[in-house]
């Protein structure tokens, strides 16, 4: 890329580098997950104030590549999402989807659907009081588009009805036959998935998951997540810390263990 | 590197991990270093390790202090009851050249998911005791008007609130010396929100 070329993007993450730039990590519409310098960044009223926090909506223009960076050149915002940072639980679970992308995707490699998955999420989340099951339903959705959906319907190993036994290592459901080493999941908890996948993204806020489900929903995504990295991913850490996986606000925005 | 003698290198290497140092600012450093007297280097050296060794956390408001409680804590003229909190050192310092005569608390973080970072890393714990402990009037949360620091903000806010305490934000808006029409919608929301009397 030798001319600017101005694009969409969601801002997963950034940090400051130097006195004065900060090193950003952006999903783009046209290019996918880049890492870009905003020069000046940390002092500027004028190119980047106030666009660069994760999960804003902005337009960048980027520009070549010097040492495995782009440049940005500016940042307009387009929607701020501030609901995000008013609740704690939204914040929370937010982060979680934002790192999937972050170390799930690889840079410059543009996934289609993702931007606009990523887009309609943050906008769902910013006005959400169930941010614990939107993100659950939105998690196995990005996992889907990714590649590493789960197999929810036949016997992933021998192709014969299934039971409620997920497998890690095979990514889905088993015969009972085929059960060794699976994870007993509830009927409930893989309809609500099988319809988070199969539905539209608009439709995914009305779809119900119990606290129960849950609990259930987030060990198995944690567990898939970890097989297939080898790592935990650091939010999970974190929801750890303030109380658990369930949806109840209360739980992840106040009660300090 | 090549060319370089040994003793050069390292100290390049050394002074590249200090942050915002990058090799050619190094290399300025260390011939700058070299060509020196050895009394003046002596001096910088000794300073930096006094500072190492003496330099403690204050045991009541984690401010970098070489004494314990520090000289904030200690000063029998501030207001004894109002405490600011805020995420680091720096952020102490600012609000001292502005003049605030209150306390402090200083978390030295704000909760980061993606970094691992949570409340247990955070000297949260440590400031809810505080609270319990003294008679406090209001806490001012002053952390960064960014997405983790408002998180933080509320987080707090949460913890404190059903103490009987007065939790405050410091306010948004419009920076002195700015121009309006260069502001996003945000900060302008902020500002409107935020408004006062006059």
């Amino acid at each position: 890329m030798t001319k600017p070329q101005r694009t969409e993007a969601i801002v997963i993450d950034s940090f400051d580098y130097g006195e004065s730039d900060r090193i950003v990590t952006l999903y783009t519409r046209i290019y996918g997950k880049i890492k870009g310098m905003a020069k000046g960044a940390r002092r500027s009223r004028k190119r980047f104030q106030n666009t660069l926090e994760s999960f804003s909506h902005v337009m960048v223009e980027v520009k070549g590549r010097g040492k495995g960076l782009y440049w940005l050149n500016y940042s307009v915002l387009l929607e701020g999402f501030e609901g995000i940072m008013e609740e704690v639980e939204r914040f929370t679970y937010g982060n979680l989807l934002l790192e999937m992308v972050h170390t799930l995707t690889g840079e410059g490699y543009p996934v289609p659907g993702l931007f606009h998955l990523l887009l309609s999420y943050t906008r769902e989340l910013s006005r959400t009081h169930r941010a614990g099951a939107l993100t659950l339903l939105y998690a196995f959705r990005l996992l889907s588009i990714l590649g590493y959906g789960p197999h929810l319907s036949r016997c992933v190993r021998c192709g014969r009805p299934s039971e409620p036994l997920f497998h890690l290592r095979e990514g889905g459901l088993v015969c009972r036959d085929c059960g060794e080493g699976a994870v007993r999941v509830s009927p409930g908890l893989v309809r609500s998935i099988k319809v988070g996948l199969a539905f539209p993204l608009r439709a995914i806020p009305r779809i119900t998951v119990s606290g129960d489900q849950m609990e259930e929903g987030f060990g198995l995504l944690e567990g898939f997540i970890e097989y297939h990295l080898q790592r935990r991913l650091k939010t999970f850490r974190f929801i750890e810390q303030m109380g658990g996986r369930r949806d109840a606000g209360k739980d992840l925005s106040g009660n300090h263990p | 590197m090549e060319g370089y003698a040994r003793p050069v290198k390292k100290l390049v290497e050394e002074l590249s991990k200090l942050p915002g140092i990058g090799e050619k600012t190094a290399l300025r450093l260390t011939f700058h270093i070299l060509s020196s007297p050895k009394e003046d280097m002596e001096e910088l050296a000794r300073t930096i390790l006094d500072a190492k060794e003496s330099i403690r956390l204050c045991s009541i408001c984690f401010n970098l202090s070489d004494s314990d409680p520090c000289g904030i804590c200690s000063n029998g003229h501030r207001r004894e009851r109002r405490i600011c909190i805020v995420e680091n050192v720096n952020d102490l310092l600012a609000f001292e050249r502005s003049g605030f005569r209150g306390r402090y608390h200083v978390l030295h973080g704000v909760l980061a998911p993606m970094k691992g970072i949570g409340p247990e890393d955070l000297r949260i714990g440590e400031l809810v005791d505080r609270v319990k402990r003294e008679e406090v009037d209001e806490v001012i949360i002053a952390t960064n008007p960014d997405t983790a620091g408002e998180a933080t903000a509320i987080y707090i806010s949460k913890l404190l609130k059903p103490m009987g305490v007065r939790v405050t934000r410091i306010a948004f808006g419009v920076p002195m010396g700015s121009d309006i029409e260069y502001m996003d919608e945000l900060t302008l929301n902020k500002a409107i929100e935020g408004r006062r009397e006059v």
